[in-house]
């Protein structure tokens, strides 16, 4: 990316961050811990370049990839209808178009790690798939972390028209305490059609904000699945834009966590267009001392007539010193729409496991046999490949 | 095969058994039967090991063995089924993968190896066709969307399967349609024999057309108050229990 680019997003980032010197939102979101963590300065200091890309490799799981090492995009093998280059390069084909989304997405961004990925992101990359291509296999978008220095990734999508891709987002560090900031753009032309499945591996000790920003046209469809365990701090920030009629979004999650691992999700639906459909759906086991918060949005526009929109929030409690917490918001604008949330807290039912146990299951597996169970509503509606996983 | 010596259990304060006896011998079909609130479901739950019946005193003996000091998979391992008048709905566990899962938990309890997936299938199959059941159905989530009858079939197919020496099936007959009566009859009495015994709890006179029964008895007020044969259930069906 050229400097005159950076000097240009690194103030747009100042204006940003001036404009909300309130600082309630940014706060909320852990601003403040983060700048304990890493002092501003040393955002400044350009990533260094990686050398460990071959130790990265040997986790692949998919035939085909996307190699982020430390945040730095490093390689690819994709198929051959695909393109895939650094933003560098990318800038020089798409340059107003980049230009333009990335001074958009700025100033359009609220989560604070998000623009701030935008202004000091590194080398990203930009993945284009043609118009009508349609890619069977998965992609694994590999991210391998050396240090526990913070990373920056950048990801940038398009899908043409009629397109189809599925995406597995995937992690190995050789540090215990990878530090990352990760953000994907995803837009999807009329027609397109995304799977991104997000594969966990976070080391427990890992810091990790993920942004992932999509917008939707006209009967484009997406499904978003993440799987965690949690980690140190997790943070997970989804913006969903159905910006075209007909255009349906399924946001999913299926986190176990144990320990005192922690993860955030904080997802908005924003409707914008009629006849469009969303559905959230987090569940999440706790453990131990984990802590969870999920803070779903869905935002109706008044032009979004005829709307659906769900979000369902389920959390299986097995201990008493988990804490879970579920912040709904439904701001609707339009009349004539179908809308709704919701949120459960239980723990493991007595009456199932002495059944379990009535016909000679042993309680510890009985248990096991129902946690799975719990998650297993989420994971049968991933694609074949996926689930194997 | 069972000994049920002055069995004990209150709830609340209530005695909800009060010095229960009663003894079945191998290969003996016995009915249990009684007007509701009697503590027909409450012997059922004891003899399951539900810990949430703590019973008070008295003595169960299984097989020579005393049953209260086992745990409820212990029983099950040894030979012990107990139908469950309403079985629960659990979600994203398949009936398949259940009956599974519980087989091979009873038959490394035994020290059997465990049948992998092609020989339970080969099992399943030949069960479920006694209980006319479709393939489908072990697909399904365990007893989610079943109806009352599917429940119930679902119940007995699981007493198909683990084959064993004692069961009790509490109000199995309740919510059936007469076919899936006739159903559920018929793969009981396919399975009676002279090494298992089975305690029948109902209220009706019309399961034990069908499953005919060695012995009735009237369980009153936490008692059995009245004993007898076959003819028993048929005068009850006449006379209501009066008590």
């Amino acid at each position: 990316m050229d400097s005159e680019l950076i000097k240009q997003l690194e103030s747009d980032f100042q204006v940003a961050f001036a404009r909300t010197s309130s600082l309630q939102e940014w706060r909320k979101r852990g601003w403040d811990k983060f700048l304990a963590l890493q002092p501003h300065s040393s955002l400044r200091a350009m990533p260094r370049i990686a050398s460990h890309s071959e130790e990265g490799k040997k986790d692949f799981r998919y035939l085909h990839q996307l190699l982020f090492v430390d945040g730095f995009f490093h390689s690819h093998s994709l198929p051959k209808q695909l393109s895939a280059q650094s933003l560098e390069d990318a800038m020089r084909s798409y340059g107003l178009f980049l230009q333009n989304w990335f001074s958009r997405s700025l100033k359009e961004e609220k989560d604070p790690f998000a623009a701030l990925n935008i202004a000091f992101h590194g080398k990203g990359a930009f993945l284009y798939v043609p118009p009508k291509v349609q890619i069977p296999d998965p992609i694994e978008i590999h991210h391998f972390f050396t240090s526990s220095q913070m990373a920056f990734s950048n990801l940038q999508v398009v899908l043409g028209k009629g397109a189809s891709l599925s995406l597995v987002q995937r992690v190995s560090s050789r540090s215990e305490e990878p530090f990352a900031n990760l953000r994907l753009d995803v837009s999807l032309d009329e027609g397109a059609t995304l799977f991104l499945g997000d594969d966990g591996g976070w080391p427990e000790g890992a810091i990790r904000w993920e942004a992932s920003r999509f917008v939707l046209k006209k009967e484009s469809r997406l499904q978003f699945l993440s799987l965690t365990q949690g980690s140190k701090e997790g943070n997970i920030s989804l913006d969903v834009q159905l910006l075209e009629e007909n255009a349906s979004a399924l946001i999913q999650g299926f986190s176990h966590l144990r320990k005192d691992l922690s993860l955030k999700v904080q997802s908005t639906m924003e409707h914008v267009a009629p006849h469009c459909h969303s559905r959230q759906h987090f569940k999440t086991i706790l453990e131990d001392e984990s802590r969870f918060l999920f803070g779903g949005k869905i935002l109706i526009r008044p032009e979004a007539q005829k709307t659906m929109a769900y979000q369902l929030n389920n959390n299986l409690l097995l201990s008493n010193r988990a804490i879970s917490r579920a912040e709904p918001h439904l701001e609707i604008f339009a009349d004539d729409v179908k809308a709704s949330h919701g949120a459960t807290f239980t723990s493991l039912d007595d009456e199932e496991l002495f059944y379990l146990r009535s016909r000679g299951i042993l309680p510890e597996e009985g248990k096991k046999i129902l946690v799975q169970g719990f998650g297993e509503e989420i994971l049968a509606s991933s694609p074949p490949f996926f689930k194997r996983s | 095969m069972i000994e049920i010596k002055k069995i004990v259990v209150q709830i609340n304060g209530k005695k909800i058994l009060d010095g229960l006896n009663l003894s079945i011998q191998k290969g003996e079909v016995h009915a249990i039967m009684g007007p509701n609130g009697a503590g027909k479901s409450t012997l059922a739950r004891v003899i399951a090991g539900d810990p949430m019946y703590e019973v008070e005193s008295g003595e169960i003996w299984f097989r020579g063995q005393d049953l209260l000091a086992m745990s409820p998979e212990e029983r099950a391992c040894q030979g012990l089924f107990v139908s469950f008048q309403y079985p629960p709905e659990i979600a994203g566990v398949s009936n398949r993968q259940f009956m599974h899962a519980a087989l091979n938990a009873q038959r490394k309890a035994r020290e059997e190896s465990p049948l992998n997936d092609a020989d339970f299938a080969t099992l399943l199959e030949e069960k479920g066709k006694m209980m006319e059941m479709l393939p489908e159905f072990f697909e399904r989530n365990l007893n989610e969307g079943f109806s009352g009858g599917e429940k119930k079939r679902n119940e007995i197919l699981q007493m198909a399967l683990f084959a064993p020496l004692f069961s009790v099936l509490d109000e199995t007959d309740s919510g059936l349609d007469i076919d899936a009566l006739r159903i559920v009859a018929n793969g009981v009495n396919q399975m009676r024999s002279k090494e298992n015994s089975l305690l029948l709890i109902t209220h009706y006179q019309r399961l034990l057309d069908l499953i005919i029964p060695d012995f009735v008895h009237v369980l009153s007020r936490g008692k059995i108050v009245q004993s007898g044969g076959p003819e028993l259930a048929l005068e009850l069906e006449r006379s209501g229990y009066g008590l």
